[in-house]
């Protein structure tokens, strides 16, 4: 119970400067910037409850927004995130008995994991680009970011996980 | 009433995760309309101090361009009191209100700067400590980067010119033709004038400067120049104005503070009442 405390600590007190210094300065192109800060959502256990997850992230989201000035776009889209990660796993790993106590990354192909994470970055860069622009004029804008944004924020979190659970496997 | 309770305890996360989403969806609203985040902005000390000790590191790939805007800033001061003739000297039997000091300019240092958003901020290292406030101008030599918004003991964060709710009165350098400044969101090198009129001959590669008719921004500090000019019905439609600033490459700014900005300010709520 305490080591997990103490693991989501870490990754939180990790993934913010990650995120904020290195990850907000890339602007490859001039505007990409991979949203390693996905990674918190989805390395929260599954077997913990949710109101524990929310409110972590939410803490986590406001740091995140008070970095950049963005007043609550990343809370918003974390805590969306938050809310379907459970139903997008069981969809995509079509398991409809899983078992959230056994649950780890690493006994799923690559392919599915591929398409969760693609999925939650879309869904997530989709909803801070709507909160950032504000406006329906800005639609082809909003949409060409959240592709190239998705795309490449996939690429680093696949790294990110392939790297860190193979080191976790026992 | 039980039947609620159990609803609400069924229905526990959902309740939860819609309130914190409700949070997060107002601080948005209110970074949009109030054009400053009130409650949560890089004005504190945490940030702040992160962005500041990141920077000094930082800083030392910059030395020799920031070398090379002194530099020439100091010509162009020199070549300006050479310039100037000098002046007789005139016996004051009282405080000549004319020549009273009306700007004083605090030299600060951006420790964060965004720019690949539609709406841009910069955290700068100057605060309440060095009596810097909200609504200050900042600049540097080359032109108008921001003004500030929030502030803290010690950093102040401010709204760039790169950011869409960025508004700044401005004028002809050559003429006294006024309009609106404004970021239309797109390239980072160019922003938009809006609402000059018809009748003011304007050419590509003119100069624009602020207008000074505003308690922000002193008149005639450096903009940018006209770089292309769209019209419809005779009218002007878009004026584009390359920025002399590389606002994605500023280190070293000006904080420009308007002595007389509270009478000002005072007299238009007054005139408003």
């Amino acid at each position: 119970m305490n080591s997990d405390f103490f693991k989501i600590l870490g990754r939180f007190l990790l993934l913010i400067p990650l995120q904020v210094l290195i990850a907000n300065h890339l602007r490859i192109f001039g505007y990409i910037n991979p949203q390693i800060c996905l990674l918190f959502v989805m390395w929260y256990p599954l077997k913990k409850d949710i109101t524990g997850l929310l409110l972590s992230t939410f803490l986590f989201g406001i740091l995140l927004d008070s970095f950049s000035n963005s007043g609550g776009v990343n809370t918003a889209a974390l805590l969306f995130i938050c809310y379907v990660r459970l139903p997008i796993i069981k969809f995509i790993f079509n398991d409809k008995d899983l078992n959230l106590k056994l649950f780890k990354y690493s006994n799923y192909g690559t392919l599915p994991k591929i398409t969760l994470i693609l999925s939650l970055a879309f869904i997530h860069q989709f909803i801070v680009y709507v909160l950032e622009y504000f406006s329906v004029s800005y639609i082809g804008t909003i949409l060409f970011k959240t592709f190239t944004n998705t795309l490449f924020t996939t690429f680093v979190v696949v790294i990110f996980l392939s790297i860190f659970t193979s080191t976790k496997k026992q | 009433m039980q039947f609620i309770l159990y609803l609400i305890q069924k229905n526990m996360s959902f309740l939860l995760f819609f309130v914190l989403e409700l949070i997060a969806l107002f601080l948005t609203i209110q970074l949009h309309s109030y054009r400053k985040s009130k409650f949560i902005n890089s004005a504190n000390e945490i940030s702040g101090g992160l962005y500041n000790s990141v920077t000094s590191f930082r800083d030392y790939l910059h030395l020799r361009e920031e070398n090379q805007l002194l530099a020439e800033e100091n010509t162009k001061l020199i070549n300006y009191i050479n310039a100037s003739t000098p002046k007789k000297t005139i016996f004051l039997d009282s405080i000549d209100s004319l020549n009273q000091q009306k700007y004083t300019y605090t030299p600060a240092k951006i420790v964060n700067n965004d720019f690949h958003k539609s709406n841009n901020f910069l955290t700068i290292d100057k605060g309440l400590n060095d009596s810097i406030n909200v609504d200050m101008a900042v600049v540097n030599p080359k032109g108008i980067i921001g003004i500030t918004t929030n502030v803290s003991n010690n950093y102040v964060s401010a709204i760039s010119v790169l950011n869409t709710n960025f508004k700044v009165n401005a004028k002809l350098k050559n003429a006294d033709y006024f309009g609106t400044l404004s970021w239309n969101g797109k390239s980072t090198k160019e922003v938009q004038l809006k609402d000059i009129p018809r009748q003011a001959i304007l050419k590509v590669g003119d100069t624009i400067v602020t207008g000074g008719r505003s308690s922000i921004f002193p008149a005639g500090i450096l903009i940018g120049s006209v770089s292309n000019i769209t019209y419809r019905n005779n009218r002007y439609d878009q004026i584009n104005v390359a920025l002399f600033n590389d606002v994605r490459n500023v280190s070293n700014v000006y904080i420009i503070k308007n002595l007389h900005k509270i009478e000002i300010d005072n007299l238009e709520k007054r005139r408003n009442e």
